[in-house]
């Protein structure tokens, strides 16, 4: 047995206001509010009743939350008049009070928590209840439910008695014709909200049923028309008499989660009824579609409104799509973050926003159980933040049509990828997939990809990778950079930005937050990456924003061009300022302001620790001291580790004046840090004066101390500093640059370069500074010879029939630590997915001590020159570091491995043990090596080159490390073919990649 | 004769070898700065020791030992860890930088001037290899 109830009367149409001219009485009472009041609207009724002879008292203080002491003082006034009717003329909040009113009216001593449907509740032995709604609406005037507010819990009560029902509803949709159209919105998705919800609770029966899809029919089909054309009758009509239907289907079946959660939320964070339950709907009913009477109900939905499905499922999905795109077409707020609601806020209130919920009725009834914890998923989705490191949002650029979207980042993919250079490969894969395109052709993409510890409150979190394929080696390429970018960008709102497409002309990128704009950017064309961070930051008149820029370099397309950003760092490996120069994309300036990240406290802690433990490593002092330049004196003198004279010599005495100590004791004015680091690595310098005088500028760290200086045999360390400056403010990698030009001196040296083809005045000898800064200029500009070099070693040295001199492992130049220093560097140097790399593996730390028990990198051979049976190490290792180019932090920042697992978890809301770490990393390299397979790598480029594998004397005590034999255990270990470089079918299903099976042709 | 490490004669024996130790005057011509090479103890040692060498230019002017309880002299430098790494760092199974590096050795002093002396350390070490050892 069920009941089905309504109101005694309902008048509807035009003109039915007269029906107040039928009623009997002496006294009224007009519930209604000051705005209707103004407009005239509540003077209607009034003038009627006026008209036949009634007394009418008005009571218009009602807002729009109604709360018990309201209509405390409603009741009042009608004990007070004698009223034989109250009359409620307004929204929910009128109709509410009104039943409020009418309860303390004839039962002053009850409280309102009291009103329980199965108990007596007396009405009608004083007055009688008429509602005249005047919004299309809450459907409160045809139901018995009242929704008020206690102002000292501040919780919204849902209380109800059939009695409540009123005697007359009058339906008349003219009251509604000057309905603004935004209220017209709010108010008729509350009409799709009761419909939807009365269709799908336990309670429902054929008579809400019938109701309520009467009612979904008409807000469908009306809703749209009526925010449009508010003038006609007709949509008028239809969606008034929808919202009493909707009212009497609740009335009839209840209200549920979504309700819940409105109503909580409505009550804590003060939005309007109507405007929180089009946020609540969509989210809640996504919550409940896992339930298979849901879905059974919501398919139902679905073929009333006319969609076409071939399964129940799709049906449900499908509606709730077409309630988010209604949504959207009535032009109703998306996200609680629009209604101002901040991070902290919801975080703060949270406690409170579920208790309400989970209380409320509609949490009772729900189809779905509801928890503490999907209700906070809700709210979080509600508020469009997501939890954790992630902002859930991909900026998509496209230069050539200069179209801008926002599309929500892939969290599946996240899950696997990470972010940084992890999740870049995974969204070039993709777009692998449809093209396949040379890294400067119009139609590449470039990638600049945050992690999800970027810009979080935790040590070293200020980095983000740059992906795309290279130009310089034609396959994967990445480079990461620290400084403030990536936090800017991750503070503006976006996890990563893609650009597509091509400019027609030099243009820069502006982003303020979720403003972005293409400008023109022909004035900065040809300036020098200082000239143009400091004349955009001027021009932008708000030094708030972080740049990052190509130089001449990425203009003309020199082929390691860097990308610089926040001064001097750098994004400098592969040559992306390339990509970048191509699409004529000068720079890009980005601002954020939300800094607001949802974490738990104990992130807060877990950093402390990890800190803490930082503070104990000794390398992390040595940078901390000298920079990473302090290593040049035991990299030469002890250790051999570092390239001299195009890696063909074993001492270079001027070690010393070169060196971070120096530095240290001469040049340096200050050191400069990234974003949240505590380590500060950075070496502020500044030359007074004399041939190189400089001003405070960034100082040159180790690697371009061994291009420049050991390299090419340069003792000179103002020098170096003055070609460090001029290289970043060209936007040239240093550590190509200086292996090009260290090849070229090379092959003049051993007289494989013609005379004609130096340039006139061009000293081609090691040692020379002048040698140096002409040379990088020429290649800047690809003026004379430079036009050769700026094309990398590996092109250079072909040209003169001699590669063996080029130190480069798939066209990407090596970066400074020596193999025949640290045998483990030959097989990462090799096996690296961007080519050449130290990024893919500190194997020089790890064999000078450096550790990782809780990864298995523990039992490293104590003679460095030998890492047998060590190679599964080394690729753990490997992982690792891939993990940290997707996280992305600093790879100096090296707390213990269960403590990042910690961190790492919390801002992706996973939990990790240390071997997830290297898991992930083991699923981003795969992905990498597709892909370079997908770009035409081969096996056959996993070679040292020759020049780093002569024999010398002196430190390195005339080792070579033996390649193939590491080779073989690192495939062994990886399990990957050996002949066609891919990772084998098992190894991709215990990564759970095999979806990438399909992508490449992959033998077994 | 061997001379028990940790002990006077130990160290004794060291300064005379670094004195003739050409390498090292080469690598630590420049270095001037005392250290102290404090041994701790562990399982195997129960007392610890504490070696005094001031090193000048290439020269090691003067050692010095001391037993638990004695107050050695303030120092510029102090490489300190236990007598098992000490043994490690002797017989070479130990270099002095992945020592620090792995936290078995604390160094204190200014650690620039140190990682510039790496070579220099190498030849302490080699010198430390050929002093005819007892371990205790």
């Amino acid at each position: 047995m069920w009941f089905y109830s309504a109101p005694r009367k309902i008048v509807f149409g035009e003109d039915s206001l007269d029906e107040l001219k039928e009623i009997k009485g002496n006294s009224a009472l007009l519930v209604t509010d000051k705005i209707l009041m103004d407009l005239g609207i509540s003077q209607r009724v009034i003038d009627i009743l006026e008209s036949v002879e009634f007394k009418v008292t008005i009571f218009d203080q009602v807002d729009y939350e109604p709360t018990i002491p309201m209509a405390k003082a409603g009741a009042e006034i009608a004990v007070r008049e004698e009223v034989d009717w109250i009359i409620a003329v307004g929204g929910g909040s009128v109709m509410d009070c009104a039943k409020a009113i009418w309860v303390f009216y004839e039962n002053p001593d009850m409280s309102i928590d009291s009103v329980f449907p199965e108990d007596p509740l007396p009405l009608r032995n004083k007055a009688r209840l008429i509602t005249i709604p005047t919004t299309s609406g809450t459907g409160s005037d045809a139901n018995w439910a009242i929704v008020i507010t206690d102002p000292e819990t501040k919780q919204k009560l849902s209380v109800g008695h059939r009695d409540l029902i009123p005697d007359i509803d009058i339906v008349d949709p003219s009251l509604t014709l000057k309905l603004p159209p935004r209220l017209t919105a709010s108010t008729g998705l509350d009409v799709l909200a009761h419909a939807i919800e009365a269709y799908t609770i336990n309670w429902k029966n054929d008579f809400s049923d019938a109701m309520a899809l009467q009612a979904i029919k008409y807000v469908f089909e009306y809703l749209p028309k009526v925010v449009k054309e508010g003038e006609n009758i007709e949509y008028r009509e239809k969606m008034h008499n929808a919202a009493t239907m909707a009212g009497i289907a609740i009335g009839n079946s209840q209200i549920g989660g979504a309700h819940a959660v409105a109503h909580s939320a409505g009550a804590i964070l003060k939005i309007p009824h109507g405007e929180i339950i089009a946020l609540a709907l969509p989210h809640m009913m996504k919550f409940c579609i896992e339930e298979e009477d849901v879905v059974k109900h919501y398919s139902e939905i679905a073929h009333t409104i006319g969609l076409s499905f071939e399964t129940k499922k799709e049906g449900a999905e499908k509606l709730i799509l077409e309630v988010e795109n209604l949504i959207q077409e009535i032009g109703l707020k998306t996200s609680l973050r629009e209604f101002g609601v901040t991070p902290k806020v919801l975080q703060e209130n949270m406690k409170l926003l579920q208790d309400f919920a989970l209380n409320d009725t509609g949490s009772l009834v729900n189809p779905r159980d509801i928890t503490k914890e999907a209700l906070e998923n809700i709210f979080y989705d509600m508020a469009g933040f997501v939890k954790g490191g992630y902002r859930n949002n991909i900026l998509k650029v496209n230069l050539s049509d200069q179209s801008i979207t926002n599309e929500n980042l892939d969290l599946e993919a996240a899950k696997d990828f990470v972010g940084g250079s992890g999740l870049g490969a995974y969204y070039y894969f993709n777009f692998l997939n449809t093209k396949n395109v040379d890294a400067l052709s119009p139609d590449n993409i470039l990638i600049f990809m945050t992690g999800p510890l970027t810009g979080l409150p935790t040590s070293c979190s200020g980095r983000f990778s740059v992906c795309s394929r290279s130009p310089l080696t034609g396959f994967w390429g990445e480079s990461n950079s620290g400084g403030k970018f990536g936090p800017e960008l991750k503070f503006a709102g976006y996890d990563g930005l893609i650009i597509e497409g091509a400019a027609n002309s030099p243009i820069y990128l502006f982003i303020d937050n979720d403003k972005i704009e293409i400008r023109d950017a022909s004035k900065y064309w040809g300036m020098g990456v200082f000239e143009t961070q400091e004349a955009l930051l001027k021009d932008l008149d708000d030094k708030s924003f972080k740049i990052a820029c190509i130089g001449p370099g990425g203009e003309n397309l020199v082929k390691f061009a860097s990308i610089m950003n926040d001064g001097g760092r750098a994004a400098a490996r592969t040559g992306l300022g390339a990509v970048m120069g191509s699409k004529k994309l000068k720079a890009i300036a980005v601002k954020g302001n939300n800094k607001d990240f949802l974490l738990p406290d104990e992130f807060k802690e877990k950093s402390r620790e990890a800190y803490e433990e930082i503070k104990k490593d000794f390398s992390v002092e040595m940078a901390k001291e000298l920079g990473t330049a302090g290593f040049v004196d035991a990299a030469v003198d002890f250790y051999g580790d570092m390239a001299i004279r195009n890696w063909s010599e074993s001492s270079f005495k001027e070690a010393y004046n070169i060196s971070g100590t120096t530095m240290k004791e001469t040049i340096q004015v200050g050191r400069y840090a990234c974003y949240r680091c505590p380590i500060g690595c950075g070496r502020v310098v500044k030359i007074p004066e004399g041939k190189y005088k400089l001003s405070k500028t960034k100082g040159p760290e180790y690697e371009t101390i061994a291009a420049f200086g050991t390299n090419l045999k340069i003792g000179n360390l103002e020098a170096l500093a003055y070609a460090n400056y001029k290289a970043n403010d060209y936007g040239i990698d240093t550590i190509s640059a200086g292996s090009t030009i260290g090849v070229f001196l090379d092959l003049v040296s051993k007289n494989y370069v013609p005379p004609e083809i130096i340039p006139e005045g061009l000293d081609p000898s090691f040692g020379n500074p002048d040698t140096l800064l002409d040379l990088l200029e020429m290649i800047a500009f690809r003026k004379d010879i430079g036009n050769l070099l700026a094309e990398g070693s590996k092109v250079l040295s072909e040209n003169y029939l001699y590669s063996a001199l080029a130190p480069q492992v798939a066209g990407l130049e090596a970066p400074f630590h020596d193999p025949r220093a640290f045998s483990s560097m030959a097989i990462l140097y090799i096996t690296s997915p961007r080519g050449a790399c130290h990024l893919n593996g500190d194997g020089y730390l790890v064999q000078q001590g450096i550790e990782y028990p809780e990864l298995q990198i523990d039992n490293i051979p104590d003679n460095r020159f030998n890492i047998d049976n060590s190679a599964k190490q080394f690729a753990r290792l490997q992982s690792y570091r891939q993990l940290y180019n997707a996280m992305t932090i600093c790879q100096f920042y090296n707390p213990p491995a269960p403590i990042v697992a910690d961190l790492l978890g919390m801002a992706m809301n996973q939990k990790y043990e240390p071997e997830d770490l290297i898991l992930l990393g083991d699923k981003i390299f795969a992905l990498k090596r597709i892909i370079n397979l997908r770009l035409g790598w081969k096996p056959e480029l996993q070679v040292l080159p020759n020049i780093m594998r002569k024999r010398l004397d002196g430190p390195t005590e005339g080792n070579s490390p033996d390649v193939q034999k590491q080779l073989e255990e690192w495939y062994a270990y990886r399990n990957y073919n050996n002949e066609s470089g891919a990772p084998r079918i098992e190894e991709l299903k215990r990564l759970g990649l095999e979806n990438l099976l399909s992508f490449s042709n992959l033998e077994d | 004769m061997k001379a028990k490490f940790p002990s006077k004669e130990w160290i004794e024996q060291f300064m005379v070898v670094l004195n003739n130790s050409p390498d090292y005057k080469e690598a630590a011509e420049w270095w001037e700065g005392d250290f102290l090479f404090v041994v701790e103890t562990d399982e195997k040692l129960d007392k610890k020791a504490t070696f005094y060498l001031d090193l000048w230019h290439g020269d090691c002017r003067s050692v010095d030992y001391f037993e638990e309880g004695q107050e050695p002299p303030e120092t510029e430098f102090q490489y300190i860890g236990k007598y098992s790494n000490w043994l490690k760092v002797i017989n070479g199974d130990l270099d002095p930088i992945k020592g620090i590096l792995t936290r078995k050795f604390k160094l204190v002093g200014d650690k620039g001037k140190v990682m510039r002396a790496t070579k220099a350390a190498k030849e302490l070490v080699n010198s430390a290899q050929k002093v005819p050892t007892e371990f205790v």
